[in-house]
This record gives C-alpha cells, sequence and structure tokens, in this order.
C-alpha cells in the first residue's frame, strides 16, 4: 500500500495531461508535404550521387548527435527529478520541495523534486512516466512560480528562490511522519532499483525517445522552451578559394586525332573563387545558405608546332671600312627561319554565379571549434570566356567571347558541390572557417565547332562568417 | 601570351652567316646538275681520218687525222678512235645553268657562243698536237663581227671556277650561206685548244656603274649565286660576292643597262630562286627575293631568259 503512494500522487498529476501543439504545426507538415520532390533525385548519376552524399551525411549526423545527446542529458541533472541513493545519509547536501497531494490535483501544477547531486552519482527518475513528454526542466521553468509560491505557502520557512533547504524541516511539514517514512522507503527501494538500469530508466530515453528526429536534427522538441530558446542567427560569409580544377572533354563526333591534340594542347591551371553569402540557421544546427560568387577557371594552352617558318623584317646595318673612308649600309631585309614553335596563353573561364546549399553543423553555438558537412547547387548565372584553342584545322583560333559572336555556345549552366567545414569561433560576432570542397559540372559548355567540355573542381575555401545579429538571437 | 620561336641549329636555311672561303667545287657541281638539263654530245671518230661530226643541224665539229696525243704524257695516239664530248652554251639561260659567266676579270664579255670540248681514249684526256686544229661550226643568224677567241683559264681562291681569257691559240670566222632556198649565217671557231673555249668582244663601256644586289640574309654566299642577265646582249654576268657588305656586286656595268636579275640558291637540297628585272642607274643596292622553286621552274625561267 505505502509503495504506491507516490504513484499515485504522481498519476493524480499527471494522468489528465496533455502536450501542447505549437500553432500552424500540421499546416507546416501539409504544406512540406507539397512541397516535397518526387524522384528528382533519380534524374541522373549526380542525384543518385547526392542521395548517396545525403545518406552518408545522415547517417553520420544520426551517429553523432546521438552519442552528443545522451552525453549532455546524463549530465544534466537540474532538468531531472532524481533522488539521491544516500540523500537519507546527507540530507545535509540535499534539498527536497515538496506539496501536499491536496494541492497537486490542480491541473497546471506538478510536483519536482530536485536533488542536487554529485554529477559523478548517479540518477534515478522518479517518474511514473506515464507521460513521456513531459520534460520536467520544462515544467520548472515555465511553472516554477506557481509551484514555489505554493511551497511557501505549506513551509514556514520563507524561500522565494529554488535554493537548498534542509530537507528534513522540509519534509516533516509537508507530510506526516508515516507518509514520510513510507515515501522514504519507496525512494530507497525505487533509487536502488533505478541505479541498476539508469540507461534503461535515464531521463534521456524518458524524454527522448529513440527515433525522436527533431531532437536528432536539432529541430528542438514541440514546445520551444524544452531546449531553452531557439537559435535565430543570420550571418554573412566572405570567402576565397584556391581551386584545383578538371576538364572533362566530349568530342560530339570529332576525330579522335583533334581530340587528343586538342586536349594535349591544354592543360587546366588552378583557378579560384571568391564571393559572399548569406546564411540562416535552421534548427540549432543545419544552416541554409545562399549568395554569389566569382570564379574563374585557368587553362594553359601550350601548342608546340614543327617545322614551323618564320620569316622577319629586320634592318641590317653593316659598316665597311675603307680608305677613303667608312661606309655604312643599311639594308632593310627579311630572314627566315624555320624551327618549332611553342605558343603559350593563359585561357580564363569566368562565371558569376549563385551557390545554393544546406549544411550541418555539428556542436553547439557557443563551442569554439565546428565542423559542418555542406552541399548544394551552383547555377551559372553568366559566363564568359578568352583565350585560344585549336580548330578542326589545327589552327589557333581565338575563344573571347567578345568579338567573335562567342565560340562557346552556352553561358548558363548547373553545378553541384559538397563540403566540409571547420569553423573556428573568434568572438560572438566572428567566425573563421576552412572548407575543403569539390564541385561537379553537370552542364556541358559546347564550342560552335562541335566539341563540348566539363569543368569540375577541388579547393580550399577559406573564410570569414560574421553574426548579423547580436550575439545569439535567440527566439 | 607567349610565343616562342626556337630555329633549328641543323638547317642550312637557319644560317645566316657568310664566308670568306670560295663556295667549294661539290656546291657548284650539284647546283648545276640540278638545273642542268643540256647533255654533252658524245661521239667518236677515228684518229686516222678526217671526220665531221653533226650533232645538229645547227653544230657541227671537224676532227683532224693524225693531230693528237696524250695529254699527260704527249704520247700521239696513232690508232683507234677517240671520244668526243662537246657541250654548246648559246643562249643566255646556257651560261647560268652551268654557271658560267661571260666576263673576263669583271670585264663584261658579249659572247656568240662557248663550248666545252673534251677528248678521251683509253680514259686519258687527249689534246690536239701543235699546229692542227679542229673547227666547230654552228648557226647564229644575229651573228656579228668583231668577235675574238677567248679560253676558260682556271683560277684559283676566288669564287668562280674560271674567267675568259683572249688568246691568239684561236680564230673566228663568220660563215654565210644559202642551203636550198634558206639563208644561214654563223660562226666558226677554229683552234687546238680543248676544254672551255669561246668567241666574244669585250664592252669595254666609259661609263659604268658598280652593281650591288643584296638578297635576305638566309642567302648568303655560301648558298647563292646571283647573275645579271643582259636583256640586250647575249651577256651573262655572275656577281661577285662581298663580305664586308653582304651583298653581290659586278663592276664595269653600263650605265642605264637593262638587265634582268637571277639568283638561284641552294639550301638544305631545296632549291630558291629570285628574278628581277632593272635598269641600273647608280649603285644603290637592289633587293633580290628569292621563292623556293623547283629544278624544273628554274629551268623553265632560264630558258625564256
Amino acid at each position: 500500500m505505502q509503495e504506491k503512494v507516490f504513484d499515485n500522487f504522481i498519476r493524480s498529476k499527471l494522468e489528465n495531461y496533455s502536450s501542447p501543439v505549437p500553432g500552424g504545426l500540421w499546416e507546416k507538415i501539409i504544406r512540406d508535404k507539397d512541397q516535397r520532390p518526387k524522384g528528382f533525385w533519380w534524374r541522373n548519376r549526380y542525384g543518385l550521387l547526392t542521395v548517396i552524399a545525403v545518406v552518408v551525411v545522415t547517417a553520420v549526423s544520426l551517429f553523432y548527435v546521438t552519442n552528443q545527446k545522451q552525453n549532455n542529458l546524463k549530465n544534466n541533472t537540474n532538468s531531472t527529478l532524481t533522488i539521491n541513493q544516500a540523500s537519507t545519509e546527507q540530507n545535509k547536501k540535499a534539498s527536497v520541495n515538496n506539496n501536499s497531494t491536496t494541492d497537486i490535483n490542480t491541473p497546471d501544477q506538478t510536483v519536482t523534486t530536485d536533488a542536487e547531486i554529485n554529477s559523478t552519482q548517479a540518477s534515478v527518475t522518479a517518474s511514473s512516466r506515464k507521460n513521456d513528454n513531459i520534460s520536467t526542466g520544462f515544467m520548472i521553468n515555465h511553472h516554477k512560480n506557481g509551484l514555489f509560491s505554493f511551497l511557501q505557502n505549506k513551509n514556514s520557512k520563507t524561500n522565494t528562490e529554488s535554493s537548498p533547504t534542509n530537507n528534513l524541516e522540509n519534509e516533516s511539514t509537508l507530510f506526516s511522519q508515516n507518509e514520510w517514512q513510507n515515501f522514504s522507503s519507496v525512494k530507497n527501494s525505487n533509487a536502488e532499483l533505478m541505479s541498476l538500469n539508469k540507461n534503461v530508466y535515464s531521463l534521456n530515453s524518458l524524454h527522448n525517445p529513440p527515433l525522436n528526429l527533431r531532437s536528432i536534427f536539432g529541430l528542438g522538441n514541440d514546445c520551444p522552451s524544452a531546449n531553452g530558446n531557439e537559435r535565430n542567427d543570420w550571418y554573412l560569409q566572405l570567402y576565397a578559394s584556391p581551386d584545383y580544377t578538371m576538364k572533362s572533354l566530349s568530342g560530339n563526333g570529332l576525330s579522335n586525332t583533334y581530340l587528343q591534340k586538342k586536349d594535349s594542347t591544354e592543360k587546366m591551371f588552378g583557378g579560384f573563387t571568391v564571393g559572399a553569402k548569406i546564411s540562416k540557421n535552421v534548427g540549432d544546427h543545419f544552416i541554409l545558405n545562399a549568395g554569389i560568387q566569382y570564379s574563374q577557371l585557368i587553362e594553359k594552352f601550350n601548342l608546340s608546332t614543327v617545322n614551323e617558318t618564320r620569316t622577319t623584317v629586320v634592318i641590317v646595318s653593316r659598316t665597311v671600312i675603307r680608305p677613303q673612308g667608312d661606309t655604312t649600309f643599311n639594308d632593310t631585309t627579311t630572314v627566315t627561319q624555320i624551327g618549332y614553335a611553342v605558343r603559350k596563353n593563359l585561357n580564363s573561364y569566368k562565371n558569376i554565379e549563385i551557390p545554393i546549399g544546406l549544411g550541418y553543423e555539428f556542436g553547439e553555438v557557443k563551442d569554439k571549434w565546428k565542423v559542418a558537412v555542406n552541399g548544394g547547387v551552383i547555377i551559372h548565372v553568366t559566363s564568359w570566356y578568352n583565350g585560344e584553342t585549336l580548330d578542326t584545322s589545327y589552327k589557333v583560333v581565338s575563344v573571347a567571347s567578345k568579338g567573335n559572336g562567342g565560340f562557346y555556345k552556352s553561358s548558363t549552366g548547373l553545378s553541384l558541390y559538397g563540403s566540409i567545414s571547420l569553423i573556428r569561433k573568434i568572438n560572438d560576432k566572428l567566425d573563421v572557417f576552412a572548407e575543403p570542397y569539390f564541385r561537379v559540372g553537370l552542364t556541358p559548355i559546347s564550342s560552335s565547332i562541335g566539341y563540348s567540355q566539363k569543368f569540375n573542381a577541388a579547393g580550399l575555401t577559406l573564410g570569414v562568417r560574421m553574426k548579423l545579429n547580436n550575439k545569439k538571437q535567440r527566439l | 601570351m607567349s610565343d616562342t620561336f626556337v630555329p633549328y641549329t641543323y638547317l642550312g636555311i637557319n644560317d645566316t652567316v657568310w664566308t670568306k672561303r670560295p663556295l667549294t667545287s661539290s656546291f657548284v657541281d650539284s647546283v648545276s646538275a640540278a638545273i642542268n638539263n643540256n647533255f654533252s654530245f658524245v661521239d667518236s671518230f677515228d684518229v686516222n681520218a678526217d671526220n665531221t661530226i653533226k650533232f645538229n643541224p645547227d653544230l657541227s665539229i671537224f676532227f683532224p687525222e693524225h693531230a693528237y696525243a696524250y695529254r699527260n704524257s704527249s704520247y700521239p695516239v696513232t690508232d683507234g678512235k677517240i671520244n668526243v664530248q662537246i657541250l654548246a652554251l648559246v643562249k643566255k639561260g646556257d651560261y647560268i645553268k652551268y654557271l658560267i659567266p661571260t666576263s673576263a676579270k669583271n670585264y663584261l664579255l658579249q659572247t656568240a657562243g662557248s663550248f666545252f670540248v673534251h677528248l678521251t681514249k683509253n680514259n686519258q684526256e687527249v689534246a690536239m698536237l701543235p699546229n692542227t686544229s679542229f673547227k666547230i661550226k654552228w648557226t647564229n643568224n644575229n651573228a656579228f663581227s668583231g668577235l675574238n677567241f677567248f679560253e676558260g683559264v682556271p683560277l684559283a681562291n676566288i669564287d668562280s671556277l674560271f674567267t675568259w681569257a683572249q688568246t691568239p691559240n684561236g680564230t673566228i670566222s663568220y660563215w654565210d650561206s644559202t642551203s636550198l632556198g634558206t639563208q644561214k649565217k654563223g660562226y666558226q671557231i677554229s683552234t687546238s685548244i680543248t676544254n672551255w673555249i669561246g668567241c666574244s668582244n669585250l664592252l669595254d663601256t666609259a661609263n659604268t656603274v658598280r652593281l650591288n644586289v643584296t638578297l635576305p640574309l638566309n642567302y648568303t654566299n655560301k648558298n647563292s649565286f646571283v647573275f645579271a642577265v643582259y636583256n640586250d646582249k647575249n651577256s651573262v654576268v655572275r656577281l661577285t660576292a662581298d663580305y664586308a657588305t653582304r651583298s653581290f656586286y659586278s663592276l664595269h656595268v653600263p650605265v642605264n643597262s637593262s638587265i634582268t636579275l637571277v639568283s638561284i640558291s641552294m639550301i638544305d637540297n631545296k632549291f630558291y630562286a629570285g628574278t628581277r628585272s632593272v635598269t641600273v642607274a647608280n649603285a644603290n643596292r637592289i633587293m633580290l627575293s628569292p621563292v623556293k622553286s623547283s629544278p624544273a621552274e628554274i629551268i623553265s625561267l632560264l630558258d625564256n631568259l
């Protein structure tokens, strides 16, 4: 009979409790459902690669976040209803706030037992877990005024803060001697049981079911205040990157000899990217970003030709020494030479692009070091070119987009990119980051003489990330 | 953008250096052989009989009997047949084909014909005995008087194989006959001298000028010949290479002479020819611009001078 005192107490308090649902949640679910892409990822192999990348990133995220949550919750003793195993022996170190069962019957009121314990000691829950969605920490935060006012009325000792009090004194005023003895024995027996099963009955499992994706993805609980205020950060990123660039060439019916010759004369010579992005967090970990960037791919054109004949006009001056006086002869003449010629040029492919991406940041905002994985698309808004290449008759022709009517047919295109960021917090307003990345060109650039080429790149983006709002703004 | 050009050092076309040494005979022979489509007439005759060999309707040669001896031993050739090789230079282009000028020590000659007569027996050179002579008769309807006998005199250490020298070792006569109603005129040389012989007259004009010709730098005195072909005379002058000014020149050119300059070069076994018609009024340098030409093209050019 005595064992059920506490359970009855909790049951009577929580059995009619229902977790409030945020307004607009269902509309948001409907909207997301309608906007969900159908089969987009299977259009080509890049879509498949993207899906694979997302799956890998998600798996890593799940693994990391799950571990991170467990660690965090283990140490979060303030938000748990705990009973110190040794509370009866170390009453001076523990404080318990109680109220009577009659007052608990009011729907908005709950009972909280907040025990300060050594973090190395095992913590167990005394909750009946009838409703797992209830967070004790939440209740303390939002309803402590009612609870404490109640307690203040019950206690002869005035205390407006949740500072530790003399447990024995308080308990004796709230319960009768018999009630307290029964409750203490229940506490002790439950404490022993729960200390043996602390993993099972930890508050982590109590408040976060194994597949609570909102928690895993850092979107918080339905009730925002469960994890504190929501992150609402806007960032401006300024970055630059040296790029290692690659090119793939397609002949589209042109002869292999020509393609080999062209390929042998052109070699990608790196490039660079500079740009700016605006970023906005979605939840505590996801970051949406979009911006504008300028990228330039540099290609080395190196054409060696043998048996090339060149004729140069020269003026030669010769002085003939004669007894009657020196005579100088000036001849405008020519000289023809046969040799090999090496023609070098740096071709450049310049792009104005819009990168749109989504990133996931590991760690907390306050962390000094963070890692993020990012992915997205790069839209080539416009491109222009200058340089030289070989035409199908092996003559050097200009590829300047200005002046010869556009050697390349398309100036727009699409690329995919992925990256991993290492972010170092400098202060509350400023981060610096290094971001190894790759990009895969999806849209080939077709030339007017038939061939087409795609460009890929890998690089190391270095930049700064400035927080646009004040420190860490919370909703 | 950079544009690097590296000439092949092993190619003669890229060698613009002039030399102070004369052309090698092998080079001259190679050029001559490539552009020469004139063939020698070859025949034989009995040493113990008078012989007239008619090579074509316009050229015949008479060899007397018992008039020959081996050149090296002076031992008479008493029997058997002697082989004869005769080469006739009649047109102006012929002189260029054989790289033979019509000049005598920088003085211009006007020629009516030059011949190369070579006699051999048993692969030994044969010469005429003293006080004997053979006669070459050829047709030239524009024959004129005042010609003299010239011999080709070998030269050493200058940029030519030989020069012409007027000697008393031969005589020039004219003939004018009507045969089958057709009048023909021509010349006859009577001489005991074999090898290069000719009939010419010296153009000794008081008012002369030096002719200076330049070529592009690739064409040097190692690989090029330059000729001045007089348009109104049967004269062809081979210009002398001037190392100091890297040019080719000819002295004693009559002022206001109408000439056609012809250059022939052989570089890396490829031929280049340049031609230009000028009137020589002064000593200004005249530029020739050779172009790549085949031997057949050069022969055609020379035949039409």
